[in-house]
């Protein structure tokens, strides 16, 4: 294939001088930029971890369904951050107690400090994490206590560990912190005279554990965040075992996190969102600029040719009209299942035949005839040569501006699938994060940003190349800019 | 819409060999060319149905299910048989043998022991004959199970949303493009083509998520999705101004994706036929600017717009799916999905929806060659087609 006449360059330059072009460009220059973000912010090892959903996963450190951190900046206040409190944060203190004639005593005491000063509760699906590892052959004392910044301490356990399972977890959703609460809230409410049915009590641990005292705390509508600096005290008492040992990690999870927020499943979002980049731009380019080369190339032959060639090409045309492409690759894609590529070669598949070939069909008779196509059938240059030598060329610049303004239907054609869920089951795409918001009814729970921004994403990419269509259409067809 | 225009011209101009024939039968031009018409459509039909059957049953799967609906459905048929159960107590390698020969029975019945080749052919038959059979499981209100019910229950739905959106974001864009075409190069021009051409590439059901989340869950002024809120003990207009509540934002949204092409080949004509010299003759005659565009821009703009609106709707019935499902909106794409989403895919439903895309689309291009007819005298006096 050799250089078109007109010269590819030279249209590109022209496009580029246009409002479109250049807003296209800009578009376009985002989107790349989010896809070369990824080999740095999430690798394939990252990649790997995204499909990992368990609760004990890879983004148990996340909050669950956390706006974005920009989100504050709408709402005004100061939204909480996760605070992850890690066996480096915990101050230890341990004692070997020994009295003759007294079994010894292991007594650890683990301190952390952590500053509270935001304007909103910890998140309400998930308000705290604490995980505590005794190492031991001996059964253990635990207390774990939640000093408040108004010097009040809150009991959240007292219990023993075994050997045998020496890990404790606690949730904040748990209904022995449900209780802690309800006790704590009732020996308050006992020496302020509260009533609490009269004030209408709502336990919510996550709540109650970090309001400022009084009747609003009662109700997470009206309760206050007491700021300042909590502490967690754990204490680990272990009898006949001086080699025990203790760690323990605490998570406050936060109300926003990262730039994308995060979904249910605690993943940052903006892993899947960068990742979806790439696929969508290879997806959206490759499907249309093969798609676009195929039918041009059936085009010219058709109309190069003319005769039973044309006819055939014509008859296919007429039938792929028929068939309802969109109800046959659900089809396929449910009975098969589907990957990126099996996609991709459906498509190709599928539309073969198009307004390319159409399109071009009608240019190459006049195309033909030509002189210099005249002069090269008279030197005896033989057909297929004419066909990609002249003819091709021709209609390289009609090509682009196909290629581009075809490039968004490809991107939401796998969105789709991806949103129904029949997407390519390795890949995170834009189509996918939007089909599990809604599977999680991420809009009736206000979830906005898992909706907004994929979506966002899939709007920018496809609005970047009809741009770039449309500033070609309007190089290539200067009849569209005269009167 | 350009592609499927495309497509469709093609069609037009292209003639079958075998059908030569009937020229020498006396017909007037203009039945000759529906019956050539109807032929090359019946033809594609039947290609395209039997491409679907084939590819649906690739791998046996559909087969599968049958054999095992055929196999459930005997058994349950024999338990209530009070000789089986007889049979069962006493005798149960009998019993058993006598169900596997039932159940060998049905299936031969049903051609299902014949080579695929050859049961495809009678599935083809079925589907082109519209015996459509019964689903697996989905059921339509009357709890019939004839998917042609389930179907015809569902078709008005399907209608009545992009029947309405496609007459409505067509007359949008009509009016728009008239006006940009009238005005090209104006700010209003430059501005709406940019907007229509982003518009347009972009489907429905996108704009469905986020208008959703900003109508509907966020300022709560539409309902959240579906057809109907109350139907039983309401009066008849409390109905159709429910039905109209839940119309609104996928009209809207449905208008929104598509009446940019609608506004930007409508603007391209305009353009090109104020060029032409008829106008401009027309022009210095001092014809009004109004009844200029009305009769001399218009009419000859025709044509193309009959074509647009009748691919759009062929490409609103087979492209529905997705948007239904945002919306919840019970029709025929709406079906479609949940026939595939159970636990099970209800076989004779897909294949049968399929079908009648697949008709309607045949439909659809012939009542389009009907008003080429009657709107191109070339057809009318035999020389276009």
């Amino acid at each position: 294939m050799s250089a078109p006449p007109i010269g590819a360059k030279a249209a590109f330059k022209e496009v580029m001088g246009t409002l479109s072009g250049k807003a296209a460009f800009v578009l376009l220059a985002l989107i790349v930029g989010m896809a070369v973000l990824v080999p740095i912010y999430a690798p394939f090892n990252v990649l790997k971890a995204w499909h990992d959903k368990t609760e004990a996963g890879p983004w148990a450190d996340n909050p669950k369904c956390a706006a974005p951190i920009w989100a504050e900046w709408f709402v005004g206040k100061k939204l909480p951050r996760t605070i992850v409190l890690d066996d480096d944060d915990f101050r230890k203190y341990a004692y070997n107690i020994t009295y003759p004639g007294q079994p010894p005593l292991k007594l650890i005491v683990l301190v952390a400090y952590f500053d509270y000063r935001y304007d909103e509760f910890p998140n309400h699906l998930n308000g705290f994490r604490l995980r505590v590892e005794v190492t031991t052959n001996q059964t253990a004392c635990l207390t774990i206590k939640l000093l408040r910044p108004d010097k009040r301490a809150i009991n959240l356990t007292e219990t023993i560990i075994t050997p045998e399972s020496p890990i404790l977890r606690i949730y904040d959703t748990d209904e022995a912190m449900k209780q802690v609460s309800e006790r704590y809230v009732k020996y308050l409410a006992e020496k302020n005279n509260w009533n609490l049915t009269a004030l209408g009590f709502v336990n919510m641990p996550y709540v109650i554990f970090f309001a400022k005292e009084g009747p609003s705390m009662l109700n997470p509508r009206t309760a206050e965040v007491l700021k300042g600096t909590y502490a967690l005290y754990i204490t680990v008492r272990v009898l006949y075992d001086l080699t025990a040992d203790a760690k323990a990690k605490f998570v406050l999870y936060g109300r926003v996190h990262g730039w994308a927020g995060t979904d249910i499943w605690r993943r940052d979002l903006l892993i899947g969102l960068l990742w979806g980049a790439p696929v969508a731009l290879a997806f959206g380019i490759i499907a249309s600029v093969v798609v676009s080369l195929i039918q041009t190339l059936l085009g010219v032959i058709s109309g190069y040719f003319g005769g039973k060639v044309d006819d055939a090409i014509q008859r296919i045309a007429e039938l792929y009209m028929i068939i309802p492409v969109l109800p046959i690759l659900i089809l396929v894609a449910i009975i098969y299942g589907l990957t990126i590529w099996k996609l991709l070669a459906l498509v190709v598949i599928f539309s073969f035949i198009g307004s390319m070939t159409k399109t071009v069909r009608s240019m190459v008779p006049s195309i033909k005839a030509e002189q210099y196509v005249l002069a090269a059938q008279s030197y005896g240059a033989g057909s297929w040569r004419i066909i990609f030598k002249h003819i091709f060329p021709r209609v390289l610049p009609y090509m682009f501006a196909n290629i581009a303004l075809a490039v968004p239907s490809y991107i939401f054609l796998e969105a789709a699938l991806s949103f129904l869920g029949l997407g390519d089951p390795l890949l995170p795409t834009w189509g996918k994060i939007l089909g599990e918001a809604e599977a999680a009814h991420a809009a009736y729970y206000g979830y906005w940003w898992w909706v907004v921004l994929p979506a966002a994403c899939i709007g920018i990419t496809a609005t970047a190349f009809a741009l770039l269509g449309y500033a070609f259409d309007k190089v290539v067809n200067p009849r569209l800019r005269e009167l | 819409m350009r592609r499927l225009g495309g497509r469709l011209d093609g069609i037009r101009r292209s003639s079958l060999r075998g059908l030569r024939r009937l020229r020498r039968v006396r017909l007037p031009p203009y039945a000759k060319y529906l019956v050539k018409r109807a032929v090359v459509l019946g033809i594609t039909l039947v290609v395209a149905v039997y491409l679907t059957i084939v590819i649906a049953n690739m791998g046996g799967y559909i087969d599968e299910l049958m054999k095992r609906q055929i196999e459930f459905s005997v058994r349950q048929r024999l338990m209530q048989d009070e000789s089986f159960q007889e049979q069962l107590r006493t005798d149960p390698e009998a019993a058993e043998r006598r169900l596997q020969i039932e159940i060998q029975r049905e299936i031969v019945a049903r051609g299902l022991d014949t080579p695929f080749p050859q049961r495809s052919l009678i599935y083809l038959r079925d589907a082109l004959t519209l015996d459509l059979g019964r689903s697996m499981w989905i059921r339509s209100t009357t709890m019939s199970q004839r998917v042609k019910d389930i179907i015809l229950e569902r078709l008005p739905r399907t209608v009545l949303l992009f029947t309405t959106g496609t007459v409505v974001s067509a007359a949008i864009g009509i009016y728009i493009g008239l006006h940009m075409g009238r005005k090209a190069l104006s700010k209003f021009d430059r501005g709406m083509s940019m907007f229509a051409i982003i518009a347009q590439s972009i489907p429905p059901w996108y704009f469905g998520i986020l208008a959703l989340l900003v109508f509907a869950y966020r300022l709560g002024w539409f309902p959240t999705g579906g057809f109907v809120s109350k139907w039983v003990g309401v009066p008849w207009h409390i109905r159709i101004l429910d039905i109209l509540h839940h119309l609104v934002l996928p009209l809207a949204c449905w208008t929104l994706s598509s009446f940019g092409s609608w506004a930007y080949l409508t603007r391209n004509m305009v353009i090109h036929i104020l060029g032409e010299d008829f106008v401009m003759a027309a022009r210095a005659k001092g014809v009004p600017r109004d009844l200029l565009l009305r009769r001399y821009v218009l009419r000859p703009a025709a044509p193309p717009i009959i074509t647009m609106i009748a691919l759009a709707l062929i490409a609103s019935w087979t492209g529905a799916i997705i948007t239904e499902t945002v919306f919840q909106w019970k029709g025929l794409g709406m079906l479609y999905w949940e026939a595939m989403g159970g636990e099970q895919i209800d076989a004779p439903v897909v294949i049968g929806l399929t079908v009648i895309y697949a008709y309607l689309l045949v439909i659809t291009v012939f009542i389009l060659d009907i008003i080429y007819g009657i709107l191109d005298p070339r057809i009318r006096a035999g020389g276009g087609a």
